[in-house]
């Protein structure tokens, strides 16, 4: 006979009290796999939903792109045509071209027979000193919409500026206090307001436009041009240089580029709805890191609370163990077992208790988890780990609460019993 | 023979519906090696908690217990349980059997203690000598009291203890199996054993070498 068939004959003995002990155990290890399993798989299914989202995301991006594509030529190709010899990195620099050419070309393309191009404006301008206000202005000639010989006349896109008047930007006429219908000097004539522009956030408010002829005369550029801006050109295929071949085949002398409005609206669209979809996603991850937190709140107040209760039952269970077996502790005294033996043999029963129930209790766990959740999400979560964790809390747990009735038990008097007895 | 177990002087109260009540006053006693003493008095004298005190298991407030001249008391309480479980035999007039342990497996529970390892064919064979043979896989609950005493009466012997304290234990028996364990007391005494029976029967204690009477 040894401690452990002592034990064992014990627990068989007792079936009843061994069995609650071991409920109680399974329940504190069941609550606990199931919120960790639960949290656990929290986290795996926010990692799927944000890669899912993300791929959605892709997958409307380039849908967008190509919406876009499509969009953008419908409206058509804006298209700046320059003098050849100009070089584009002084263009993007001072914002107007410094080199010039004739204005005849405008009229070259406006009696071609070329489809692709819709509007025509022709534009002169140059940064310079307003003398009578000393304010750096930017001067712009035009005169409007060029119409096509061959063509039916249409509502033309920009209106010319009447002789002998300026429209002027936001910045010119706020700063000078100028509105419309008053009259100013400019380069020693005179000129009325006749529009004063909205704020626009660009050049476009230090400029002033005039009739293309008068500037001309005031830039001492008779009859040239330094741009043609040719608008909703539209080519098969979109394909810009379909348009470029055919210009630069009427006009030998010049270069075309694309506005970069158009490809800057085309990147910031895309931005946009990258921007928003990122959002889409962090909000998605707020949600789920909410309902983790959450969660997490529960099981941190749950699963405390359970293991609480079951160690009080075992603690209960255990007492009344002992006081059922007064006699036995007696007797074992009397014969000479020692106050650790009897400490022994109320602790390898809770022992027993722990190892059997957290192994249960993991079994059962993870069956929950398969109920509640999906059997691959759960096999995916759970490992070696989980059946450690299980087994060394569950046994830590009845070994606690076995602990001070195993005390008491070992510290009994033995002559109290054999004494009343 | 010399002296195996000496009480000098022992006094000892223990408080039952909260009064003190003196059991044991200045009471005296030595038992040499080889003898038999039955301790006799009315209900309530103190014979149990003499005995108890005797054997180790109940400290007297004053006074000494020598055992082969060693005071008892003087031991740690795991010391006097290592030489309970290797030189003191106990049997109890309601045996203290395990209700869940076979016969065989009862007298074996000597060794949870830290006395020298019995083997299973020793407790056999003391079982045998008893006339358990046939009881030895029954459980308590199947055994007559007679056979359950003489099963407490193995597992006292089971490590051949230099001194055996007997309480009562024929209290519950018919005139046969008082008879039969009287003459495994006998048996035992033959073999160089002390004895100290406390017993209300006087033919019990008239089988003893000396009678001892507790006032």
């Amino acid at each position: 006979m040894n401690i452990w068939q002592l034990v064992v004959k014990e627990i068989s003995r007792r079936k009843m009290n061994f069995s609650l002990g071991l409920v109680s155990v399974v329940i504190a290890v069941t609550t606990l796999m199931g919120a960790l399993i639960l949290l656990r798989a929290h986290d795996v299914r926010t990692e799927q939903i944000v890669a899912q989202k993300e791929e959605e995301t892709k997958q409307r991006m380039v849908l967008m792109q190509d919406d876009y594509r499509k969009i953008m030529k419908k409206l058509g190709f804006n298209l700046l045509i320059l003098p050849k010899d100009q070089q584009l990195a002084d263009l993007y620099a001072n914002d107007y071209a410094s080199k010039y050419m004739p204005e005849d070309y405008v009229s070259a393309l406006s009696a071609s027979k070329i489809m692709s191009i819709r509007h025509l404006l022709p534009s002169l301008q140059q940064k310079i000193k307003w003398p009578e206000k000393q304010r750096t202005i930017i001067l712009i000639g035009t005169r409007g919409e060029v119409p096509f010989l061959h063509r039916d006349p249409k509502e033309p896109m920009l209106v010319a500026v009447p002789k002998g008047t300026m429209v002027l930007g936001y910045e010119l006429h706020q700063s000078l206090n100028l509105k419309q219908g008053d009259k100013v000097r400019f380069f020693g004539q005179d000129f009325m307001v006749h529009q004063c522009n909205e704020e626009r956030g660009s050049k476009d408010d230090i400029s002033i436009w005039i009739d293309l002829k008068q500037a001309q005369d005031i830039l001492n550029r008779p009859d040239q041009v330094n741009a043609i801006l040719a608008l909703k050109c539209i080519c098969a295929g979109d394909d810009i240089s379909l348009i470029r071949k055919e210009i630069t085949a009427i006009l030998p002398g010049t270069q075309v580029i694309e506005q970069g409005t158009k490809v800057i609206t085309r990147a910031e669209a895309r931005e946009r709805a990258a921007q928003e979809a990122e959002e889409a996603i962090g909000a998605e991850i707020q949600n789920r890191e909410k309902l983790k937190k959450e969660r997490e709140t529960y099981a941190s107040i749950m699963v405390p609370l359970v293991l609480i209760a079951c160690g009080v039952w075992i603690f209960l269970l255990f007492l009344s163990n002992v006081r059922d077996r007064q006699s036995e502790i007696g007797i074992f005294r009397a014969i000479g077992v020692r106050a650790s033996g009897i400490l022994k043999i109320f602790l390898l029963k809770a022992l027993l208790i722990g190892l059997i129930g957290g192994f249960l209790g993991f079994i059962i766990g993870i069956f929950s988890g398969i109920v509640f959740l999906d059997l691959r999400l759960v096999l995916s979560i759970v490992d070696f780990r989980f059946l450690l964790l299980a087994i060394v809390l569950s046994t830590l747990l009845s070994l606690l609460a076995s602990w001070i009735p195993a005390l008491l038990a070992s510290q009994q008097d033995p002559a109290i019993v054999l004494r009343e007895e | 023979m010399f002296i195996m177990l000496q009480l000098k002087n022992i006094y000892k109260s223990y408080t039952k519906d909260n009064k003190a009540v003196q059991v044991l006053n200045d009471f005296s006693l030595s038992v040499k090696t080889g003898e038999f003493i039955a301790v006799q008095g009315p209900s309530g004298c103190g014979k149990t908690t003499m005995l108890l005190t005797a054997g180790g298991l109940m400290q007297p407030e004053k006074g000494q217990v020598l055992i082969r001249e060693k005071d008892f008391y003087a031991m740690n309480p795991d010391k006097r349980a290592v030489y309970r479980a290797n030189h003191v035999g106990f049997v109890f007039q309601q045996y203290h059997l395990i209700p869940y342990l076979t016969v065989l497996e009862n007298v074996l529970t000597l060794n949870l203690a830290d006395s020298k390892k019995i083997t299973r064919e020793k407790g056999i064979e003391l079982l045998e000598y008893l006339g358990l043979q046939d009881r030895i896989n029954h459980v308590p609950g199947e055994l007559s009291v007679g056979e359950k005493q003489r099963t407490a009466l193995a597992r006292a012997l089971l490590n051949q203890p230099e001194i055996l304290f007997a309480d009562e234990i024929t209290g519950n028996l018919d005139d046969d199996n008082t008879a039969l364990v009287i003459h495994y007391l006998q048996e035992y005494k033959k073999k160089g054993g002390t004895i100290l029976l406390v017993t209300h029967d006087s033919q019990t204690a008239g089988k003893a070498d000396r009678i001892v009477y507790l006032k």
